[in-house]
């Protein structure tokens, strides 16, 4: 993915952030490691999936790349240019260009505010276009082309269904015609049926706009369907990352090979070996020493407790985090 | 054919016999949620039920155990726990019955259990409603046991420890141990890993797989894989309605019914090809109060006919043990 002769249109270097969980004013900080050291490059028109458990720092990671939240360390670079170093002025426009889609978009509508209104709210703030009814027409489009008819702009949220409401979501994040889009859980809280259609939603959009998206999950077959590159995050930090088919041919981390195993799939063919990871995540506020997998790795040795790997490369962008998957 | 389910299998542990059930509007018309269910669960076997939001499946786990709210109301059939009909039973006698022969465990295991009772407490409190014979000392070494068994180590320890001190996994494992506490007949889990991380909830079905054949299982779940893994026979619900049943391999292989072949090939796989665009069913679940009429899927159906828009179609056997409710098998085409 980081190929050397193109500039990518998204590289994240060494992205850190610790929260300070403590609220007690003369104690010590204590730190959630949310993220740590996480880079990946992501080029234009592709779309990086990042597969995770609950406390693997993905939405953090999220909220970083658009700059909403500050990192402790590290860089993003979106088309060349590094998004925490930027002026204000230069912030909003790049704002326009990256815009976000969440797990559940009733959440972030308005229950008083029409679905019409809630679409034209970003387009005006952000001052892509004026005049009322140049408005009315860019809202009755952006409808359409999530598949809703134009005439739902007089409703209101409660009026619909889930897999509507994520339709809502994305045609207020296609308002200001992003290039690039980071999708949270978009398809979680949805039931099969609709998922399907929303995913295929995705697709069809990102062939018409010409988008890049990041796509974050805990489902794996999810991030499968719809990745080009896959980043695998564990307690804040990058396991493994490497084109999807690659991926899941050649599963190096252990992690990694454990967690599509654990998925039950419909599907009686499949002579399953299950790994089954022994106890439960580990806290983010104290990560074990060393590898931070090293507690319930099935592979695990004396040393990875005590050593911290690195990623490294072990094939054509497949970057993984264990000393042994190195060989 | 018109399929006939009747009370004869000998190792039929519960079996609903034309049951339907509706929910009371703020009008106080009833409106049908559940229409004519019939099937049985099999001794020592694991049913699932599989559909989406919606489509009565966790209604009709409720109804096996009589927790359904004040505001639905049963509007005919049967449903019975070897020969004797639940639906005619006592409050009094459904609390022997419940946690003794029949036990229930949902989604979140948090809202279930008692933030302010240790979890010993609350699993020796099962068995000194269903088992009067046990002494305090004997129910505190087979709460350790139980714990033990569903795989929380130092169970010595961890009896005396609240809720909120087990993880969600974990805690999933206490509600799993006080369900079978008084060796049920049957267990009813609704969604039992629906809120858990995916290596969690494989380790809590690696224990249910453990446990299975101890008793029957009744497992309700929107998860065709969680199906495959736990359960040997599985019905598809929709609106309301069985839409078909079958053994696990016909109905992950060789569906029928256009509603179960939408909702397997829906799913992204971890395996093969993969597509630019999936399958998808068009347009969305109905709700209870806008039920279609005729076969309730028939808005949603790629091969609907006239026929489907006006009739019902019944629940037609194509074989032993595989039933379709669908006007193309019911014979109205010939």
């Amino acid at each position: 993915m980081s190929t050397k002769q193109e500039q990518p249109f998204l590289e994240a270097k060494g992205l850190t952030k610790h929260f300070n969980v403590s609220h007690k004013l003369f104690s010590k900080p204590v730190w959630i490691h949310a993220v740590d050291d996480v880079s990946f490059a992501v080029q234009r028109g592709e779309t990086l999936g990042i597969v995770g458990e609950s406390g693997s720092g993905k939405s953090t990671l999220a909220r970083l790349l658009l700059n909403l939240i500050e990192p402790n360390a590290g860089s993003v670079r979106f088309k060349g240019v590094d998004l925490f170093s930027m002026t204000k002025s230069k912030e909003s426009t790049f704002r326009r260009e990256m815009q976000m889609v969440f797990q559940d978009p009733y959440a972030s509508l308005n229950p008083r505010i029409k679905i019409g209104e809630a679409i034209a709210e970003p387009i005006r703030a952000n001052r892509v276009m004026d005049g009322k009814s140049r408005i009315e027409a860019r809202v009755a489009e952006l409808l359409e082309m999530v598949g809703l008819s134009a005439d739902v702009a007089h409703s209101y949220p409660h009026e619909f269904s889930g897999g509507q409401r994520q339709r809502i979501g994305i045609a207020r994040a296609l308002g200001v015609s992003p290039e690039f889009l980071v999708c949270d859980e978009v398809v979680s809280a949805l039931d099969v049926s609709i998922q399907s259609q929303i995913l295929n939603l995705f697709a069809e959009l990102k062939e018409k706009l010409g988008l890049t998206y990041i796509f974050i999950s805990h489902d794996f077959s999810v991030i499968r369907h719809v990745s080009d590159h896959i980043l695998v995050m564990y307690l804040g930090e990058a396991v493994e990352i490497a084109p999807v088919d690659e991926l899941f041919q050649n599963p190096a981390h252990p992690y990694t090979r454990a967690l599509i195993s654990a998925i039950p799939e419909p599907d009686l063919d499949v002579a399953s070996e299950k790994i089954i990871l022994e106890g439960d995540i580990p806290s983010a506020e104290a990560p074990p020493r060393g590898c931070r997998f090293s507690t319930r790795c099935y592979m695990a040795r004396e040393e990875c407790g005590i050593r911290h790997a690195e990623m490294a490369s072990i094939g054509e962008n497949h970057l993984v985090r264990c000393s042994f998957a190195l060989g | 054919m018109r399929e006939v389910q009747g009370r004869q299998a000998p190792d039929d542990i519960l079996i609903f016999d034309n049951y339907s059930a509706g929910y009371l509007d703020d009008d106080g018309h009833i409106i049908n949620l559940l229409d004519s269910l019939s099937f049985s669960v099999k001794e020592g076997r694991a049913l699932g039920i599989v559909g989406e939001s919606g489509c009565g499946k966790s209604i009709t786990g409720l109804s096996a155990i009589r927790l359904l709210s004040k505001q639905l109301v049963v509007q005919g059939g049967a449903i019975f726990l070897g020969n004797e009909n639940l639906l005619e039973k006592t409050e009094r006698e459904m609390q022997d019955i419940r946690g003794g022969k029949i036990a229930m465990i949902f989604q979140e295991p948090m809202t279930s259990l008692n933030p302010v009772l240790s979890v010993g407490f609350q699993i020796e409190e099962v068995l000194a409603r269903h088992r009067p014979e046990l002494s305090p000392d004997d129910r505190r070494s087979s709460a350790i046991e139980l714990l033990r068994e569903v795989g929380i180590s130092a169970p010595e320890k961890r009896v005396e420890d609240y809720p909120h001190q087990f993880s969600g996994g974990m805690r999933q494992r206490v509600m799993i141990a006080m369900a079978i506490a008084c060796h049920p007949l049957l267990l009813i889990a609704d969604e039992p890993t629906t809120a858990l991380d995916v290596t969690i909830q494989a380790q809590v079905l690696a224990l249910m797989k453990r446990l299975k054949g101890r008793g029957s299982l009744m497992l309700i779940t929107h998860n065709l894989g969680i199906i495959a893994d736990l359960c040997e026979e599985v019905l598809v619900m929709y609106a309301g309605r069985i839409v078909e049943k079958a053994d696990v391999e016909t109905i992950l292989k060789k569906p029928i019914h256009p509603y179960t072949q939408g909702l397997i090939a829906s799913i992204p796989t971890l395996r093969g090809e993969r597509q630019k665009f999936l399958y998808s069913i068009p347009g969305m679940v109905p709700a209870a109060k806008n039920f279609p009429s005729g076969c309730r899927f028939h808005p949603r159906c790629d091969r609907c006919m006239d026929l489907c828009r006006v009739e019902a179609p019944p629940l037609t056997k194509i074989r032993d043990g595989h039933s379709v409710r669908c006007h193309l098998y019911s014979g109205a085409l010939s």
